[in-house]
């Protein structure tokens, strides 16, 4: 498995906050080492400029000293203790004109009177100054010489003259010291920034990738649940992300809407078929259904006295008959001759229900404005209205105490809406309600929706029904003739 | 003009109604015959050892200013020369000087009063070494070293050694490799404990003394031999000065052992007090210096 493949197979949560780790881990430790070099060229640099200035100060002094072979004089300026208190390790020594040691600040080491030459570290030191002479100006002597130490040569001049040579002497090791100091210094500061850093960055990474990979993870669970059962996302600020969760919602809500009216489609369609298949049959049952019962009356007719016939005659009336109410139920007529809804069928409808009601003690809100005669088949119309308003009043079996019913019209529709706080219709019956022999309760026939359905499509009309925790409600919505269909319904 | 104040600083409760009376009468006679009388009293100091010692010093001037009822000042100078000069000319009141300068300059100076080291009015000069130098106990074996003497005008720190090696037959100018004046006794001290110098040659009641205050440097020297004793560094009158000023100076340091404050002063002074001597305890110092110039 090769790298790349590693990196993206990860998650981008975290991904995204290892990337910032890495660059700030990456900057922290450039700026460091740029920041590390620069202190070392610093650090070498001041201590040159010090030691050139020190240089300069001890020169002024050192003349008259060596001219007036001071040597406590030249010594105490040369160990003052205020000059260096930082380098203790550093070493000071002037040299007279005959490049022995005149004085210097280690007096046991270099020893007055003596060369440079009869100390190892500074012998090749001793040796450069008196083979180059002493330099004109203050000069850095190369590594080579003194490898140890960061060496400065001044001259002690007398009107031009070399009268003698001061040297100031750093340990390098003591640079190095410094240098070290400064880096642990310095790893202690970029441990002390990505100790705030890599928290930050690592929840900026996470809270950035976080939507990312919810909608991944959503995405991937679509075809194994339905658009409604997934959740739409919190709105979030306007950045891609939040544009890429606004167009998941609104992708949701599509697909949500598509998937509804497919199952209503589907449901119609399986319910037209069911219609034309149910009044084939009906009507193959009906047609030798007439020519059975004229011939059964017949039989009995002929045969008055036969009390065989006559009870296996009436037995077989009465199957035939059954038979015959059950057909007719199926066969619902949908447009049929009639005359026109009038505000007083809407009250009988009221007085029909009001009974059932009050049996159960539980309320009736009754809303319905009818002024006057509307042009819908009334007889349709009533089978409508009662048929719903009982199976609301059937469903408060359950703790519902009320029904409310609500019936309004404008120029072009009739609008009825019933309402029921009683048993809920569970999800897997509500698609399938309206079909024949569905039933919720254990008396129920199945017939009664159906039957309702079929005279609301034959109305040309709509109907739907919603259950959720709370209620049930169903919405019937019929619409009225023009009057100019009116006038040709009337002709014809 | 000195007059006698009515507030007495609390010293002057020692006061005896002598040293009261004297100091009355000199304070009349002196604003009679000298008109610089209400100038402090001017003493120089060469006894290096105290010359950091600012506090110390302070308090030894509040005393006698206060023993004699005059203001006076400490002047310190950085070499003898300076010093004795100074009192040659009548800068200086008093001084406290070497030996040496005083046998020199005798006919320009009275002897005030001499110290007392150690219960005696003398002293010595040590040669010291650094203390890792475990062998040397003779200045002959630090010839061709490097040598710290202490002033020109000393006689512990110089004229002695040059008289030393000049009966021993040598010249110190050429006898070492290298020598310096370090200009004051622990300055010896300090660049004989540094390895600056192989040998030096110290006054002893500044090394002893040293050793009290500064046990930790004197440590890293150690006394080679140790000379003859000499008449202590006195303290010494310019010639002018007026007898009663004199007097009641003698008597201030005189005294100091008679008082309590006097000597804790002493103490820090690592001295016992003051006894007066004839100029004969310096003929020693007189033939050295004979001696060296012949």
């Amino acid at each position: 498995m090769s790298g790349s493949d590693v990196l993206g197979r990860l998650s981008f949560r975290y991904k995204l906050p290892l990337a910032l780790t890495i660059t700030a881990v990456f900057t922290a430790l450039v700026v460091g080492a740029v920041m590390l070099a620069y202190a070392y060229v610093n650090t070498r640099a001041s201590l040159i400029d010090h030691a050139e200035s020190l240089a300069a100060a001890l020169v002024a002094t050192a003349r008259p000293a060596l001219r007036n072979d001071d040597v406590w004089r030249a010594y105490t300026m040369l160990s003052g203790r205020t000059l260096d208190a930082n380098e203790s390790g550093s070493k000071r020594i002037l040299l007279d004109d005959d490049y022995t040691v005149f004085a210097s600040n280690r007096p046991d080491r270099f020893s007055v009177g003596r060369t440079l030459e009869a100390d190892s570290e500074f012998a090749e030191l001793g040796g450069w100054i008196r083979a180059q002479g002493v330099p004109d100006e203050p000069v850095v002597v190369q590594r080579g010489l003194v490898d140890t130490h960061l060496v400065l040569v001044a001259p002690v001049l007398s009107e031009q003259i070399a009268v003698g040579a001061l040297v100031i002497a750093y340990p390098r090791s003591q640079l190095i010291a410094g240098f070290w100091q400064l880096v642990a210094q310095g790893g202690l500061a970029i441990a002390a920034i990505l100790a705030i850093l890599l928290p930050v960055g690592w929840y900026l990474g996470h809270r950035i990738a976080s939507p990312l990979s919810q909608v991944a993870d959503t995405l991937s669970r679509f075809g194994e649940r339905r658009p409604e059962q997934i959740a739409y996302f919190q709105p979030a600020p306007s950045d891609e992300i939040g544009r890429l969760l606004e167009a998941f919602n609104e992708m949701l809500a599509a697909l949500r809407e598509k998937a509804a009216l497919e199952r209503q489609v589907i449901a119609s369609e399986r319910l037209a078929a069911l219609g034309r298949l149910t009044a084939t049959v009906a009507h193959e049952v009906n047609n030798p259904l007439g020519g059975m019962l004229i011939s059964v009356d017949t039989l009995r007719r002929r045969e008055p006295d036969n009390p065989h016939v006559q009870h296996t005659g009436a037995l077989l009336e009465r199957g035939l008959g059954q038979i015959r109410q059950t057909v007719s139920a199926l066969l619902v007529q949908g447009r049929m001759e009639d005359r026109d809804l009038d505000p007083s069928d809407v009250e009988d409808v009221r007085t029909l229900v009001s009974s059932r009601l009050d049996r159960r003690q539980a309320r009736l809100e009754w809303d319905a404005e009818i002024a006057s005669s509307l042009p819908v088949p009334a007889t349709a119309m009533r089978q409508v209205l009662i048929n719903l308003l009982l199976n609301a009043i059937d469903a408060l079996d359950e703790g519902g105490d009320w029904v409310r019913f609500w019936m309004e019209h404008g120029l072009e529709r009739l609008d009825v809406t019933v309402d029921n706080n009683g048993r809920a219709i569970p999800a897997e019956y509500l698609d399938r309600i309206f079909e024949p022999f569905t039933t919720m309760r254990a008396e129920g026939t199945g017939m009664g929706l159906w039957v309702t359905y079929q005279l609301v499509e034959g109305l040309g009309g709509q109907i739907e029904a919603h259950s959720n925790n709370g209620s049930t409600r169903f919405r019937v919505s019929i619409p009225l003739p023009s009057d100019q269909e009116q006038a040709i319904n009337e002709r014809n | 003009m000195v007059v006698l104040v009515a507030h007495r600083p609390a010293g002057m409760r020692w006061l005896t109604p002598l040293a009261l009376m004297m100091s009355l009468a000199m304070g009349i006679a002196a604003a009679a015959e000298e008109p610089t009388d209400d100038e402090p009293l001017r003493i120089g100091l060469t006894s290096v050892f105290l010359n950091d010692r600012a506090a110390f010093l302070e308090r030894w001037q509040t005393y006698l200013a206060s023993r004699l009822d005059r203001e006076v000042e400490f002047v310190q100078r950085g070499s003898y020369q300076e010093i004795t000069d100074r009192i040659r000319q009548g800068h200086l009141d008093v001084a406290w000087i070497c030996g040496y300068p005083y046998v020199r300059h005798q006919q320009a100076m009275r002897l005030l009063v001499v110290p007392l080291f150690e219960g005696e009015p003398l002293y010595r000069s040590y040669l010291i070494v650094p203390a890792d130098d475990e062998t040397t106990d003779s200045i002959e074996e630090l010839q061709g070293k490097v040598f710290a003497f202490s002033d020109p005008d000393s006689n512990s720190g110089y004229l002695y050694r040059r008289y030393q090696l000049k009966r021993l037959g040598f010249d110190s100018e050429d006898f070492f490799r290298r020598t310096f004046f370090a200009h004051a006794h622990s300055n010896v001290v300090e660049a004989v404990a540094a390895g600056l110098a192989d040998g030096g040659s110290v006054d002893s009641y500044v090394w002893e003394t040293l050793r009290l205050h500064r046990p930790e440097l004197v440590e890293r020297t150690r006394v080679a031999s140790r000379s003859p004793q000499f008449g202590h560094p006195p303290f010494v009158a310019r010639r002018g000065l007026a007898s009663e000023t004199r007097a009641a100076v003698r008597e201030a340091l005189l005294g100091m052992s008679d008082t309590a404050r006097g000597r804790e002063l002493l103490d820090e002074l690592n001295l016992d007090g003051f006894s007066r001597e004839a100029p004969a305890l310096y003929e020693p110092i007189t033939a050295m210096m004979h001696y060296v110039r012949e």
